[in-house]
């Protein structure tokens, strides 16, 4: 490698996603210029700032690494809302239950899970903190733990108002049909 | 002892070393203490720096290999925890430097300052910004690779697309921010 290293692979050996032999031939080349190993540094101090970034803005995300939901997502997503930001049971159930379930155990269906039934599953408070990562008309998708997890907006609060990326804490009320009916969101984020 | 283990492969000599078996460990030192050291001069560029990465890297090591999975990949593994030693050290020496001009406010003490706090909080309102005049997507990229701290493939299964494009999409993420950070700053100037 006699002339200078292409950025994207930099980019790609910074993140630790090179393959080895590339790696090896980008390392025999770093030895001897002090220019593409300016940019390597530059990449990983750039990488080191936006951790720290996010870890201060949405620390309960940043600081919990996760994986794809192998199970889903909307169900993963309340259950990582629920169990870890905490769950305020609602003091009423809906619709016709001839054996309502207790708030507690709709939630350990989410966690466990599994299909819910419709009717019931009592609605349920809840509080969570997550980043945007669609828009929509009235309509909100947030990244949240493990999962994604769609929100419907207050009446009159434009989604424009929470770009994708940014932070955001929610409080409403989980629907039986997985979304969550916002009472109120607060932009913690950039 | 040695000249037996030094017959062996990484993968074995990983799982004895995951088993507390410390010449085991020590036959990898001696199997990779050159490499490391070659690839530690070639970050830095600095002898006496690529020592004390290196140094820090088997130390890193010792202590993490017991969650190594795929022992035949052990010098990849050794290479990650470098970088990750070198990033590391760039963050220290931020959170250095904002140590340093808070020392030039003579506290008095060793507690946070507010002009300590101000200049974290100006870094952070920095990006902040530079992140707000991006694209969505752009944003969504940089956060599913650096809060979400997801691999390329996983981010590709994510979206639904190849690793390649993942690296593409990330590196032109990163150089806008880059350019936005530099603009930032010169609007400051």
């Amino acid at each position: 490698m006699a002339r200078h290293v292409g950025g994207l692979l930099i980019s790609r050996y910074a993140d630790g996603e090179l393959a080895p032999a590339l790696a090896e031939r980008l390392e025999a080349h770093l030895v001897d210029c002090a220019a593409c190993r300016g940019r390597l540094h530059e990449d990983l101090s750039l990488g080191a700032e936006l951790r720290s970034h996010f870890a201060a803005v949405a620390p309960s995300i940043a600081a919990a690494p996760v994986r794809p939901a192998r199970r889903p997502l909307r169900y993963a997503a309340l259950a990582a809302a629920a169990v870890i930001l905490g769950v305020v049971a609602s003091p009423r159930l809906v619709g016709d239950t001839p054996s309502p379930i207790q708030p507690s155990a709709g939630v350990n269906a989410f966690a466990a899970g599994l299909p819910q039934q419709t009717g019931q599953v009592a609605p349920v408070y809840t509080a969570l903190q997550g980043f945007v990562v669609a828009e929509g008309t009235g309509q909100l998708t947030l990244r949240v733990g493990v999962g994604k997890v769609r929100i419907d907006l207050p009446s009159g609060v434009p989604a424009k108002d929470f770009p994708v990326g940014s932070a955001v804490i929610v409080r409403g009320i989980a629907q039986a049909n997985g979304n969550i009916e916002a009472a109120s969101i607060q932009s913690i984020a950039p | 002892m040695i000249q037996n283990l030094a017959n062996l492969s990484d993968k074995e000599l990983v799982g004895r070393a995951q088993r507390q078996d410390a010449p085991a460990f020590g036959a990898l030192v001696e199997r990779y203490e050159l490499q490391l050291l070659r690839l530690c001069t070639a970050l830095t560029s600095d002898p006496e720096a690529a020592q004390e990465l290196a140094q820090t890297t088997w130390a890193k090591a010792f202590e993490a290999i017991g969650h190594l999975r795929e022992g035949e990949r052990f010098f990849g593994w050794l290479r990650q925890i470098a970088v990750n030693q070198l990033r590391d050290g760039f963050k220290r020496r931020r959170l250095a430097q904002v140590q340093f001009d808070e020392a030039l406010h003579d506290s008095p003490d060793e507690s946070p300052t507010p002009e300590g706090s101000v200049l974290r909080g100006e870094r952070q309102a920095e990006i902040s910004r530079a992140l707000r005049t991006l694209s969505e997507h752009d944003r969504r990229m940089l956060a599913l690779r650096f809060a979400q701290e997801l691999s390329y493939r996983e981010i590709a299964q994510e979206l639904g697309t190849t690793e390649g494009t993942v690296a593409t999409w990330l590196y032109r993420a990163k150089e806008r921010l880059r350019q936005a950070l530099d603009e930032g700053k010169g609007r400051q100037v």
